[in-house]
């Protein structure tokens, strides 16, 4: 009877629409709103006899087999429900033969049963210790059953006891093979490097879009920081644990039209989930080891080397003898300076530790429902002086102001706090760069005239390297970055099928940096135009405000029993602001005069300020029938005053060009089909297919204005000169992306599987353009190239063991990619990388060493006579490579002559950053209360060019050496893989060439954790957990590095370069979970 | 309760009717919004307050036109080490040494390539560019305190962008010739027209002719230069211009007009070749002692008011100016020829007291110790030898000048030479021409002056006293010298004026030395034979090809081919 009159309802109800038709057809809103309207008109006519059938079953333990009392059983997107009795036995009446069980149970996993026309059914229920592929997924649309998802997403809701501290360490961990994240350097917090789908640009930003609480984030991808080695990463103003969701799309992102060529990531934050009121308390600790370095010479035998290099140096025996440090004789007064035997490392590294505190509350009541947090996070880092101190407050809330109106409300404030040092190979400043090439005869501390060691610190030595313990005292160097966010979005409840949303939302992330190098205590740099510089002082303050809307109409109708239908179209804008002031002095010659204006001369200013403003026009329709065929369409329709006017890729309209962007993604659910009741084995079937064009809206601002700088004449005069031409041409990068995929799960749940092809073509690339000589100007910005990526993406998950009490599973996450550069407008270029080069180039891979290749070193003169290969010195004569020298190999050129000079024409490409494959390995053991998860990280394939490696090699100066350098060649005949060590390295054997290009290949247990329920029974602690935590224990890597992982910049062609950046070493902590 | 139900429902359906009316009001309200906010053409349009764009730039502020000319005087700069290096090394003075890089040597062997640090042509674009940005947008009514000040910025700037074509097409052949500022990428990808020298006189000298009476703006000091040196005098060009278009057509009347324009030039700006700057020997008891007075170089200084159009370059190390460092590195030095040339005049005190050697030769170069390598077996470095660098470039105080008093007598000299008037040009080497000597026969005889003496002759205002001849001033009484350097007409007046420009030739060698004019004015009296029928390629090529010792062959063979002269763009 109930039923019936729902049906009458619904028949009256749609009649009225009916009539409305003419209405509708009437106000003629655009197409996409007929195509709403003529469907549920469609849908109204195709609702014939509804089948109604009742199917019966059982619920139990997939194990024990023992029923299941009181799990829920519903149809998936209906409103039928039952519940199992005490023999596990359920009734259920089901609007299609074809129909989804859905059914859960405490502690169980939720499963996902299609009926497949049965009439009875055994549902078997795995423990939730086990992961879960049917979940719902908080996505574009709003929750959706994963298994009714069309487009290849990759969620991530289980981040509870996680020790990361900012959400990026979350995406190698839980989707190694999905996003290619790359850890920068060992700093705390200083996030990764990410790639989803291979590499879809070469010049701009080729990282993910990030969306949090629906707000488009700058990622600030390009922003330099006045610290080496260091990024500013916006992820790290969230705590990872108010972090309820991580999405990432890696296709159908269409709806971001041209900001999602690069994959776009969904964060959700936590929100209050019902009025019990819920506090959990959060208790880590942790100590960081210090990391691995390259080892180097002792003092002995780098002063055997210093002696060798001073031979080739050009100085005379007697200038040598008079050499302060080659002097043995213990008499002298200033022997103890130079007889030291000094571990730089110890003077720099330290054990790290690192803590974090943070409490939640959850709950509300009728009229609100709210999420609180609170937190801090505190590290010292393993490099002495650095540290990290982050506050964060979060306060979620979601409102009922009436019935019909219901407001949203975000708002967050962190502050992160940083004291640094500068990383990476850097001669000057760096700590930890100067604790490898800094004397070990040398002491930190200076001497009494009585040979008594002091405590105060020693300046820069007679090397000219500074010392490392005084750079740490004295430097201070700080960064202090204030993030709030205000978000509002009052939601406009018309009915249960319309919805109006406003989603408003104020941004500012700002960030101040100091920077003071130290005087005495670091050598003088010579800088051009100031000249030798003894000390310095810097300052940046960066701030990006950005203003965000999004006007959005929903439309959620279910017709009937088969046809569903989501729709939302609506508006966003986004006004992103971004500056920068930066001012720097020299030479107050003293470590106390640190006042920028009055201490420090040669004060200069600049700054940037760059105004960008985007308009997207998008929409999205969901359609499912049956719960068995399911489609996407989403489109976009984009503008940025960074878009020209007159763009080959757009149309115009109100005088601007806009991009269109769609997407349509299907997928069939094969598992619910009748025929497949004959295959049992199979659980769940879902082929997905679709083809999506996006873009990357992050060209260069101001690209279409002709605009001006300001040059200095003599020093004093401004000048304006024109330094670009307007380019109304310029564009977006466009990428159409091709995705066939199928998720499989197999005997019982026991596996699944989840395997996805794609091919992407990225068009319009922004690439450098050589302008007519006429302008007057180098290149432009053209939208001229193209590349492709083709890969797949596999991930399996498998429950090896579910016995009572002890269960096991195991998943393995690979991820591969193809990525080919097919059109360049101005043929190939290389671009100058830590002093070596990377090829851009037609049907190479992004990214690719461009060098020499070698073959040994000549041990005999012999052999370098035969080989009889010449370099051309500046002057234009010619120098023989010798014995002891490298031997380059010679190209030979289009006539197959080889020159016997090696010169730039004898560079090829000596290697390709590119994993061959990557991703994780997984393991989740649990013993009743005990949970064992060890986790493996692994890259195969890809190379690594071993900056550090090519210094410490280089046998061509004072600074110390790795202790490889000990089998330098030395005499006639010797048989050796290290060249000879020449001061200056005239015949450049130790330019860039595959001697430091290394394989990267790595697997790495990257964390192995034991978590523990403690079985308290106390009325005001609902759970107690406690866990251990080890990250980075084991890896195994034939790299001759410190570590394989390390991203030295977010831009394509600066991966696989080991700038020396701090690497990742191991770290263990403890952590306790109170949920009150 | 059946009924009460659908009797709700049926309420519910109204309230439906009502909030779908509602919401199409929404939808279209959104829609109406998103469009209005867009259709607002500045919505979308970038603004910036870091960069100055054209359309707020646009030379609008009285201002801007002098930021744009300091502008282009700082991309002026760029081009000023390429006037330098292309115009001597390519020459017969200047050399390269064993520590030159391979892109000095190819300059010096004629075989630059795309990659050559020092040669540049979108150098000179730009500073084409950014002239005609200005030329396009300076109102030049604007008038001030009665003075159509914009005016001045407009003929200085004409003028630049004219020496600046003038310099594209005799190194690169021809030139592109645009008026119009290109500041989008259509303006860019559009082709156009290409002119040689003679072409580009063509269009240049009815632009320029105009603007030749109007003053040069007066901008002040920068830093301790005074930005009036930054100008080119127009009638200086104009005087390039014409005797280029003279040297291929072997029109009179270009050469007059060329003549005209350089004594227009020295009358109104009072330009002379100052006795004050001479070089002498210190005469004891009337003959020549050990030491002299090296006053020459006096008159490269500022205030000499020899100076005339200077590219002042930048003071700070290493910032796209080189010259100071190639001379300082011996990376150039003077060549044996250039040494030669002055070792081989003779300085006249009287006819018993003379001695070899031109006095200009000091402030020219000047001697510096070579300083060994520090060897195994000598363990201090000392002193190997001396060489000699060019003195001149440390004379420049990094002001490269480009025009000077002697080049433009040497010029107008060049001229009137052609103009059937040898001795008037030679005057210019001897003499010099002040009233005294213009009214001497025996120095500017009456056939030269004819009935009516052209005002390009007019040297009788007092403003040109203290004219001397060029070579005075390092070769002593050289008017009273009647032995060593002396001209007789020849029989056929043709060739009094070869001899003659022979003369101005070797004298632009020994005057203006490593100035950047050299391989130049080689060129043109090389195509002036070549076109005259006077002469073939060899002028020029016998000159440079001597330079190059032990390889005088294939230079010379390359450079019989005049097209080798410019550099392959």
């Amino acid at each position: 009877m109930y039923k019936k009159l729902i049906r009458m309802n619904m028949k009256i109800y749609n009649d009225k629409i009916e009539k409305k038709k003419n209405y509708f057809n009437w106000v003629c809103i655009g197409a996409i709103l007929l195509f709403m309207v003529d469907m549920s008109l469609t849908d109204l006519n195709a609702e014939t006899v509804r089948t109604v059938k009742t199917i019966t079953g059982q619920v139990r333990d997939a194990h024990t087999k023992k029923a299941l009392i009181a799990a829920t059983i519903s149809v998936l997107n209906d409103k039928a429900t039952a519940t199992s009795d005490e023999k596990g036995y359920f009734k259920l009446d089901i609007p299609s033969s074809k129909a989804i069980l859905k059914v859960s149970a405490f502690e169980y996993n939720i499963r996902e049963i299609p009926v497949q026309g049965s009439d009875s059914i055994i549902i078997e229920l795995y423990s939730d210790i086990f992961s879960n592929y049917y979940k719902e997924i908080d996505g574009l649309n709003g929750v959706v059953e994963n298994a009714l998802l069309p487009a290849p997403y990759k969620n991530v809701n289980e981040l509870s006891h996680s020790q990361a501290i900012s959400a990026d360490e979350v995406f190698q961990t839980e989707s190694g093979g999905d996003v290619r994240a790359i850890t920068r350097s060992g700093v705390e917090g200083v996030g990764a490097s990410l790639f989803i789908r291979g590499l879809n640009s070469i010049n701009i930003n080729a990282q993910p879009l990030f969306v949090v609480d629906g707000v488009i984030w700058n990622n600030l991808y390009d922003v330099a920081s006045i610290h080496d080695g260091f990024f500013s990463n916006p992820l790290n103003n969230i705590d990872v644990g108010d972090i309820e969701s991580i999405t990432v799309l890696k296709d159908g992102a269409s709806l971001y039209g041209s900001k999602a060529a690069n994959g776009v990531v969904l964060i959700k934050t936590k929100r209050g989930k019902d009025m019990v009121t819920r506090i959990s308390l959060n208790v880590l600790m942790g100590s960081t080891a210090i990391p691995r370095s390259i080892p180097v010479m002792n003092a002995n035998d780098y002063k055997s080397y210093v002696t060798d290099i001073i031979g080739t140096a050009g100085l005379t025996n007697e200038a040598i003898s008079q050499l302060p440090y080659l002097n043995d004789n213990p008499v002298r007064s200033i022997y103890k300076i130079y007889h030291n035997s000094t571990d730089w490392g110890n003077q720099v590294y330290q054990t790290g530790s690192s803590k974090s505190y943070s409490i939640n509350v959850n709950g509300g009541d009728e009229k609100a429902l709210y999420y609180l947090s609170l937190g801090y996070t505190g590290n010292s880092g393993v490099v002495q002086s650095t540290d990290m101190q982050r506050y964060n407050l979060r306060l979620n809330a979601d409102i009922n102001l009436t019935k019909f109106v219901t407001l949203g409300f975000n708002t967050c404030y962190s502050l992160i706090e940083r004291k640094l040092v500068d990383d990476g190979v850097n001669n000057y400043t760096s700590p930890t760069w100067l604790s490898l090439i800094k004397s070990p005869f040398l002491s930190p501390n200076t001497f009494t005239s009585l040979g008594d060691k002091t405590t105060e610190f020693e300046y820069a030595d007679v090397f000219n390297v500074g010392n490392p313990s005084g750079i740490i005292k004295y430097a201070n160097n700080t960064l202090k970055q204030n993030y709030f966010d205000f978000d509002l979005k009052p939601v406009l409840h018309f009915s249960p099928e319309f919805t109006l949303s406003e989603q408003f939302d104020y941004n500012l992330n700002k960030t101040d940096e100091d920077y003071y190098r130290p005087y005495l205590y670091t050598a003088p740099i010579f800088i051009q135009g100031i000249g030798n510089s003894s000390n310095a002082r810097m300052s940046q303050v960066m701030r990006n405000n950005t203003l965000f809307s999004d006007t959005r109409l929903n439309f959620t109708k279910k017709f009937d029993t088969f046809n569903s239908l989501k729709v939302f179209l609506g508006t966003r804008y986004l006004f992103d602001y971004y500056e920068s002031d930066y001012v720097e002095g020299h030479n107050s010659l003293s470590n106390s005069a640190i006042n920028l204006p009055g201490s420090f001369t040669n004060l200069s200013a600049s700054g940037i300020n760059d105004l960008t403003k985007s308009v997207s026009n998008y929409m999205n329709v969901d359609y499912s029938y049956d719960n068995r065929y399911l489609l996407n369409i989403a489109a976009s329709m984009d503008g940025s005053s960074r878009f020209g006017n007159e763009t080959k890729g757009g149309f115009s309209l109100f005088g601007h060009s806009w991009g269109v962007f769609p997407s349509a993604n299907g997928a069939w659910l094969i598992s619910s089909e009748k025929f497949m009741k004959n295959l049992p084995v199979i659980n769940l079937l879902k082929l997905r297919a679709g083809y999506g064009i996006t873009g990357n809206d992050n060209i260069p601002n101001y690209q279409t204005l002709a605009y001006f700088y300001s040059v200095r004449l003599k020093g004093v005069a401004n000048g304006m000169v024109l330094s670009n031409i307007a380019n109304p041409q310029i564009q977006w990068e466009t990428t159409g992306r091709a995705n066939l995929g199928i998720d499989m799960n197999l005997f019982h749940e026991r596996l699944s599987l989840s395997f996805d092809v794609y091919s992407s073509k990225t068009t319009d690339l922004l690439v450098p353009k050589v302008f007519q000589d006429v302008a007057g100007l180098d290149s432009y910005w053209a939208n001229e190239g193209s590349l492709t990526n083709k890969g797949f993406e596999l991930s399996v998950n498998s429950i090896l063991v579910n016995d009572k009490n002890f269960k096991w599973e195991f998943g393995f996450n690979a991820g591969h990619y193809i990525n080919k550069i097919t059109d360049l407008p101005n043929g190939q270029y290389t671009t100058s990388v830590y002093d070596g080069e990377v090829l851009t180039s037609v049907g190479s891979s992004a990214g690719v060493f461009y060098g020499y290749k070698t073959n040994g070193v000549f041990a005999t003169e012999d052999a370098a006579n035969a080989a009889n290969l010449r370099i051309q010195n500046n002057n234009g004569t010619f120098s023989q490579f010798e014995a002891g020298d490298v031997s380059f190999v010679d190209v030979p050129d289009k006539n197959g002559v080889k020159d016997g000079i090696i010169n730039a024409a004898d560079k090829q490409i000596i290697g390709n950053p590119n994993p061959t494959i990557y991703g994780t390995i997984s393991n989740k053991l649990s013993y009743k209360k005990l949970t064992l998860t060890a986790l493996f990280t692994y890259s195969y394939g890809n190379d690594v060019y071993n900056y550090q490696r090519s210094l410490l090699e280089s046998g061509k100066n004072y600074s110390n050496q790795s202790t490889e350098m000990l089998n330098r060649w030395n005499s006639e005949g010797q048989v050796t893989t290290q060249p000879k060590a020449v001061f200056g390295d005239p015949m450049g054997n130790s330019r860039f060439s595959d001697r430091w290009i290394e394989d990267g290949s790595y697997i790495r247990l990257k964390t192995l954790s034991l978590s523990y329920i403690v079985p308290l029974k106390l009325n005001f602690i609902e759970s107690f957990n406690v866990w251990i935590s080890a990250n980075n224990l084991m890896t195994f890597t034939k790299y001759l590095g410190a570590d394989p992982e390390f991203s030295s910049r977010n831009s394509v062609l600066y991966q696989g370069i080991d700038a020396g950046l701090l690497p990742l070493s191991k770290s263990y902590y403890i952590g306790f979970k109170f949920n009150l | 309760m059946d009924l009460s139900l659908i009797f709700k429902s049926q309420l519910k359906i109204i309230s439906y009717k009502n909030i779908m009316k509602k919401s199409l009001k929404i939808i279209l309200y959104t829609f109406l919004v998103s469009v209005l906010l867009v259709s607002c053409t500045d919505f979308l349009s970038p603004d910036s307050k870091k960069y100055t764009t054209d359309s707020q730039y646009g030379l609008k502020s009285p201002a801007d036109s002098i930021y744009s000319m300091f502008g282009v005087f700082s991309q002026l700069q760029k081009l000023a080490d390429s006037y330098v290096l292309l115009g001597e090394l390519r020459g017969d003075l200047l050399d390269v040494s064993p520590a030159s890089d391979i892109y000095l040597r190819e300059i010096n062997n004629f075989d630059i390539t795309k990659d050559n640090i020092y040669v540049n042509i979108k150098n000179y674009y730009s500073v084409i560019n950014n002239c005609n940005y200005i030329l396009h947008n300076l109102d030049t009514s604007f008038v001030d305190k009665g003075q159509k000040f914009k005016l001045r910025e407009y003929a200085a700037i004409k003028a630049i962008r004219a020496w600046t074509f003038m310099q594209i097409a005799l190194n690169f052949k021809t030139t592109k010739y645009y008026e119009n500022p290109i500041i989008t990428l259509a303006d860019a990808e559009k082709t156009y027209p290409e002119y040689t020298i003679t072409e580009l006189a063509d269009v240049l000298i009815p632009d320029l002719e105009p603007l030749k009476d109007v003053t040069t703006p007066d901008l002040g000091y920068i830093d301790n230069y005074y930005s009036s040196f930054s100008y080119f005098p127009i009638r200086f060009i104009l005087g390039d211009l014409y005797l280029w278009k003279g040297a291929y057509e072997n029109n009179p009347a270009d050469y007059e007009k060329a003549a005209t324009n350089y004594r227009d030039l020295m009358y109104q700006d009072r330009i002379i070749v100052n006795k004050l700057f001479s070089s002498s020997w210190l005469p004891v008891n009337n003959a020549i002692s050990s030491s002299y007075y090296a006053n020459w170089i006096l008159s490269f200084s500022f205030n000499s008011g020899e100076v005339m159009t200077t590219i002042t370059c930048p003071t700070q190390y290493g910032q796209n100016f080189y010259l100071d460092s190639l001379n300082n590195q011996s990376k150039i030095i003077p060549s044996a020829i250039a040494l030669s040339n002055w070792d081989n005049q003779t300085y006249y005190l009287n006819e018993a007291s003379n001695a070899q050697g031109d006095l200009r030769k000091f402030g020219s170069i000047w001697y510096k110790s070579i300083s060994t390598v520090p060897t195994a077996s000598n363990s201090y470095s000392g002193t190997a030898g001396t060489s000699t660098y060019v003195y001149k470039y440390k004379l420049y105080d990094q002001n490269v000048i480009i025009y000077r008093s002697s080049l433009l007598y040497l010029r107008y000299a060049e001229a009137v030479n052609r103009l059937q008037k040898p001795k008037l040009a030679f005057a210019v080497l001897k003499y010099g021409l002040n009233s005294t000597n213009m009214f001497n026969p025996k120095i500017i005889p009456a056939s030269e002056k004819g009935n009516q003496t052209p005002t390009y002759m007019n040297f009788s205002d007092s403003r040109f006293n203290n004219n001397a001849g060029i070579r005075m001033r390092g070769l002593g009484n050289m008017d009273q010298d009647t032995t060593f350097y002396s001209f007789h007409r020849q029989i056929a007046m043709k060739d009094s004026i070869l001899y003659v420009e022979d003369l101005i030739q070797k004298e632009l060698a020994l005057e203006t030395a490593f100035e950047g004019n050299r391989f130049h004015d080689l060129m043109r009296m090389t195509f002036r034979r070549i076109n005259n029928g006077e002469g073939d390629a060899s002028y020029l090529a016998d000159k440079v090809a001597a330079k190059h010792v032990g390889n005088e062959a294939t230079i010379k063979a390359k450079l019989m081919t005049t097209d080798n002269w410019y550099i392959k763009k």
